[in-house]
């Protein structure tokens, strides 16, 4: 697994708070709600390989 | 051979990084630009409501005809709004006053909007149509107007112009980092 991986993930996670704190300050709690959820979205997309990666090593230690 | 692919490869590497720098660049100046618009829109309706003062003392006090007036406010072209009124003067001795005022303020490339636009346009029907005194009456009104339209630019300016100048800068961070 690529390190750099867990700092882009951090780093995201970071601008994303930032982002939603200013939205809500603006008074704009809908767009807040959905940018966070887009940050979700990306975190995601870009975890589900490790986490495929993880079931299958899973799977084969265990012979399923 | 292995050399060439290895100074290929850090080539694309630079040019990712400048095309990273030039999204990151972009993405800052988009957000600029939207934050600068609540900014001239506040300029802009206070240079319209002197300049209505300016036509309401002309109107009053020296009985020029309308295309005078418009020469001596544009004259001295420097913002877009007196360059409106330069394009007023070209059309003002083809067609009638109500039709040159506003179609000039509605094709005008400004950063007011249409909210601003409709209440300017009103003026353009009894422009050079009633008396002096009608004209001056008509004037004030759309003064109030615009009084209150400065207001809430205002609020939208306090509102919106930081939001702006941060979501452009922390957007294009986001970019750069997913791409990266």
């Amino acid at each position: 697994m690529d390190i750099n991986l867990l700092f882009k993930i951090a780093a995201i996670g970071i601008l994303v708070a930032v982002l939603h704190q200013v939205l809500v300050r603006a008074g704009r709690e809908d767009q807040a709600m959905m940018t966070t959820l887009a940050g979700l979205v990306i975190v995601l997309s870009m975890v589900i390989q490790e986490i495929s990666s993880l079931f299958e090593s899973v799977r084969t230690l265990f012979n399923l | 051979m292995y050399i060439f692919i290895a100074q290929r490869r850090k080539i694309m590497q630079i040019l990712k990084y400048i095309l990273l720098l030039f999204i990151f660049s972009l993405s800052t100046a988009i957000g600029l630009l939207i934050a600068k618009m609540y900014e001239n829109r506040v300029k802009e309706l206070k240079e319209f409501k002197n300049i209505l003062n300016i036509m309401k003392t002309k109107i009053k006090f020296t009985y020029e005809p309308l295309a005078e007036i418009f020469k001596q406010i544009a004259k001295e072209n420097s913002s877009n709004i007196e360059k409106i009124f330069g394009k007023m003067i070209n059309k003002i001795n083809y067609e009638t006053t109500e039709e040159v005022w506003t179609s000039c303020i509605q094709e005008s490339d400004i950063s007011i909007n249409q909210e601003d636009k409709d209440i300017l346009k009103r003026l353009g029907k009894l422009l050079g149509q009633t008396d002096v005194e009608g004209q001056i009456s008509e004037i004030e009104v759309t003064q109030n107007f615009l009084d209150m339209q400065i207001e809430k630019a205002e609020e939208d300016k306090k509102k919106n112009q930081k939001m702006y100048k941060t979501l452009g800068i922390i957007a294009g961070l986001v970019f750069v980092i997913i791409l990266m």
